[in-house]
């Protein structure tokens, strides 16, 4: 990670609400699933509680066997 | 990863900071009893940025006030206690339980002057052989009694040290089930081999399958299963607590524990191992057996950290973090989950704070509080008594009396060596 994007969340808004999830209250967190980005997201304004996930690629499951 | 503004919002402790304001609102243990057992005597504290000054008053009461003289900035860890509270050594100025100057033997005595000297002062309680402080707002809440602190019939032991790191990342610590197999695992297994003992003799190495995380009335649970294992297991079906803030709740069906965790500033907490031994059962514990305290060291005389044993290797993941773990630069998988959960649940509690109202687990309501009894799984890793087997590998393998403990928990006829 370079110094410059240390701690730069590229998520910014609630999708419930629209407000800003930059603001000291609310709350923001990164993560990785494999190769894909996760914002776990808490909004202070609306209280929505929820995962984003970020696609690099489109994977679909494994299809059942008959 | 979190934003410098949010890790610096999470880790900042002292007066005024969000995150200090939270933990003001809870209890929270400055001592062992034993430490200010007599009357006159005194104890250097700090807490939530604040040094302090814990006495024995000549009533029997505890005080708890500011460290300085509003004098001339003495210390009164060598202040003299007196019937209604402590006296600096260097001008006589008396203070009483609040802080309140109420004697200034060298001014006229018809002075006000006194009326308008105040240090801090603060409530202090003792249970269970600890002694807490609470330095939140008026009316201070209920000094919650978990059911560790007022059980009968248990042996008792505190074992303590201050270790050089934010609070935050111990408590993270707890959420994190699967450090377990390695950490406590598969590197005591190395730790093992370079002191040339047995490796197979070590039962923690067993790979997580799964783990979970669920809010209740009073925390987290934390549940998870090992290979081997099914949900039916204790492990996942009872699971053990995160008792929010900061204890751990932690044991097996021999030794139950409790993991405190204390801040004293942004870069020190003060860490308590509160463990109860439980007796077999028909064995009666002596009413007046003493509760041992003993300190956990961290490093060696070559000033490296001690990883023979559980708590050790703890404090050595927790303190080689860094004062204050830079979480801008971490990086998460999906085995952080708990982690996660446990920032925005502070996150959310600091909301309810500086909306006016009380945080989760300030406890109003003395019937609630007779005793608060917690889930916490007994059969540990499907291993039965397992701490109790291996006490001598974790933190009470310094209680100078860990030997007579276990005696008398099997019901052995023992002849006490400590007072």
């Amino acid at each position: 990670m370079s110094e410059k994007n240390k701690g730069v969340i590229a998520l910014k808004f609630c999708p419930n609400c629209g407000e800003s999830l930059l603001k000291l209250n609310s709350f923001l967190n990164e993560y990785w699933i494999s190769h894909d980005t996760v914002y776990f997201c808490w909004c202070s304004e609306c209280s929505w509680r929820g995962e984003i996930i970020e696609i690099k690629r489109v994977t679909a499951p494994e299809l059942a066997s008959v | 990863m979190l934003s410098k503004e949010q890790n610096d919002q999470l880790t900042q402790i002292g007066p005024g900071t969000p995150m200090g304001e939270l933990l003001r609102r809870y209890w929270q243990p400055i001592a062992a009893s034993s430490e200010v057992e007599k009357i006159g005597s005194t104890k250097k504290v700090k807490l939530l940025g604040e040094d302090l000054v814990l006495y024995r008053d000549k009533l029997n009461n505890l005080g708890l006030v500011a460290e300085r003289c509003a004098h001339r900035g003495v210390s009164l860890e060598y202040g003299i206690p007196e019937k209604c509270g402590i006296r600096c050594q260097y001008h006589g100025w008396l203070y009483n339980a609040d802080g309140q100057c109420i004697e200034q033997p060298n001014e006229p005595g018809n002075s006000t002057f006194k009326n308008r000297i105040k240090i801090a002062g603060y409530k202090v309680k003792e249970l269970g052989g600890l002694v807490f402080a609470y330095l939140g707002p008026a009316p201070a809440p209920e000094l919650p009694r978990w059911d560790l602190f007022v059980r009968k019939n248990v042996i008792r032991a505190i074992g303590y040290a201050i270790v050089p790191c934010n609070w935050l990342q111990i408590m993270e610590n707890s959420l994190d089930p699967t450090h377990l197999e390695w950490l406590h695992g598969h590197y005591f297994q190395h730790v093992f081999e370079q002191q040339g003992r047995p490796q197979e003799e070590w039962p923690i190495t067993k790979h997580h399958i799964k783990i979970g995380f669920d809010e209740f009335e009073w925390g987290i649970i934390k549940r998870r299963v090992l290979e081997g294992q099914t949900e039916e297991n204790e492990d996942w079906a009872i699971g053990h607590p995160i008792v929010f803030p900061n204890i751990l709740r932690v044991g097996d069906r021999g030794a139950h524990s409790f993991q405190i965790r204390v801040p004293m500033d942004d870069t020190h907490t003060l860490h308590f191992w509160y463990t109860c031994f439980i007796p077999k059962e028909g064995v009666k514990v002596p009413d007046d057996y003493p509760i041992s305290l003993y300190e956990c060291p961290i490093k060696d005389e070559n000033g490296k950290f001690i990883t023979d044993y559980i708590d050790g290797q703890d404090m050595m993941a927790w303190i080689t973090q860094g004062p204050i773990a830079d979480r801008t630069t971490e990086r998460l998988g999906t085995s952080d989950k708990g982690i996660i959960m446990y920032r925005q649940m502070l996150k959310r509690e600091l909301k309810k704070v500086q909306e006016g109202k009380d945080p989760k687990c300030v406890i109003r309501d003395p019937q609630k509080n007779e005793c608060i009894e917690l889930p916490q799984e007994e059969n540990k890793f499907s291993e039965g008594e397992l701490l109790t087997g291996v006490a001598k590998d974790w933190n009470t393998r310094y209680a100078p009396n860990l030997d007579e403990i276990i005696a008398i928990c099997r019901g052995e006829k023992v002849v006490s060596s400590i007072s």
